[in-house]
């Protein structure tokens, strides 16, 4: 299969996708705003357009708190937190006004450098972490509406008792989300009449007997009482 | 209501009753307790995605001073979740502007004259069921580099994955879109 091949058909496969949704249309969607008709617009134009496909993708980790965290430990420690903050300092803190003030300060009243007791701003609480109390050694299976049924690189063994499952739905206000893992016999394995988001925005998390699942294919399907259905793909 | 805000009641109240003061009264004392706790959050959100410190306090302070400006467009119910499509609107312009120079995605020349036949629907079809048996970066790479025409460094700029990674998603991509595509025109289920 040479490149000039994968071009030529990836484009003819691309070429149904219509024009590109606004910024605002897929931030609603990313928000669960859009009706079902809008967002499965905006689903199937993502499977034939890279670029609204990868925009998506990147924007799953504003939602996603092991992001924020493997952003935390790579970003902020060495540029620092949001201003305010009591370690924040980095580069971009010389075009900032208050820096300026900041060094003027320290110029005129050296004295007092020392003799000011730090203050210590209180930092916000940190955000939910992904995984329910108790669980924090459970391996955690990353499930994606629009991807193939791999496990993301997570391998269970004997050991793990329970595991995680963690989706983004896009849900909506006042509706109600049931969820379902069938087999790859079609048997439900697991069936939850409802289920919440733990953040409110659409992310979810199912924790899973691991005894319950031989190895194959699952799966996971979220039915919204309203009549949306989304199903996510995964293998053990 | 300063007064009232600083004396510690603010912090006791809801962000929609805060919202809904400042909307009857334009009390800055009111946004300022919504800007306190939820600046933080909505940073680290922005940070995740752009990964960059600077653009995300940017992201950040451009999220409070569009939710200032447009508060009346607000309409009640849950405040913070219009928060975070306002910031999630931000961080997509954002990435829009910064891994995006050219306008129209998909237009240079090479790319446009490797593909001028037409396309045959089935086979677009067999391609399309092809691509969502990959992983997700790699059929963001792949699509990315074939279907737009976009070069490594520019896929790297839009997904956020270093070069390294592109490189590597783009070969596995190929080596199991092969796979798959193999399974697909023999009718076999993909392994």
């Amino acid at each position: 299969m040479s490149d000039e091949w994968l071009r030529k058909n990836l484009r003819a496969a691309g070429k149904a996708k219509g024009e590109c949704p606004g910024t605002e249309s897929l931030a609603k969607f990313l928000g669960g705003e859009l009706t079902a008709e809008d967002s499965a617009r905006i689903i199937s134009h993502a499977a034939s357009c890279g670029v609204c496909d990868a925009l998506l993708e990147r924007m799953k980790r504003f939602d996603d708190p092991v992001a924020w965290e493997d952003a935390d430990r790579r970003i902020a420690p060495r540029f620092g937190r949001f201003p305010g903050g009591p370690d924040s300092f980095g580069l971009s803190v010389l075009r900032r006004p208050w820096f300026a003030y900041a060094v003027v300060a320290l110029l005129i009243y050296p004295a007092y450098r020392g003799l000011v007791p730090k203050q210590v701003a209180k930092e916000p609480p940190l955000a939910q972490p992904v995984r329910p109390v108790g669980l924090d050694s459970a391996k955690v299976l990353q499930l994606d509406a629009t991807r193939s049924a791999g496990t993301n690189g997570i391998v269970l063994t004997g050991k793990d008792k329970v595991f995680i499952l963690s989706f983004f739905v896009p849900i909506r206000a006042g509706q109600r989300y049931s969820a379902e893992i069938v087999n790859q016999e079609r048997r439900v394995v697991v069936a939850q009449p409802e289920i919440s988001s733990h953040d409110g925005l659409g992310n979810f998390y199912l924790v899973c007997e691991h005894g319950l699942f031989e190895r194959g294919r699952y799966v996971l399907t979220v039915k919204e009482a309203g009549g949306a259905r989304y199903d996510f793909r995964f293998t053990l | 209501m300063l007064q009232v805000m600083s004396g510690g009641d603010g912090q006791s109240l809801t962000d929609e009753d805060l919202i809904a003061r400042f909307q009857g009264s334009r009390d800055a004392g009111c946004f300022a307790e919504i800007f306190r706790r939820h600046k933080q959050t909505i940073y680290r959100r922005c940070l995740a995605v752009v990964w960059d410190a600077a653009a995300a306090e940017d992201l950040t302070q451009d999220t409070f001073v569009t939710a200032f400006t447009k508060i009346d467009l607000f309409r009640g119910g849950a405040f913070f979740p219009w928060l975070c499509t306002i910031a999630r609107h931000l961080c997509l312009n954002h990435l829009k502007a910064s891994s995006l120079a050219r306008t129209a995605h998909g237009n240079s020349d090479d790319f446009l004259s490797a593909s001028d036949s037409d396309p045959d629907p089935s086979t677009a079809d067999d391609v399309s069921t092809a691509l969502k048996l990959l992983s997700a970066p790699q059929r963001t790479c792949l699509k990315l580099f074939y279907m737009e025409g976009y070069s490594y460094r520019e896929i790297a700029k839009l997904t956020g994955y270093s070069g390294r990674e592109v490189k590597t998603h783009l070969q596995n991509g190929r080596r199991r879109f092969e796979i798959v595509w193999d399974s697909i025109q023999k009718g076999v289920e993909a392994p």
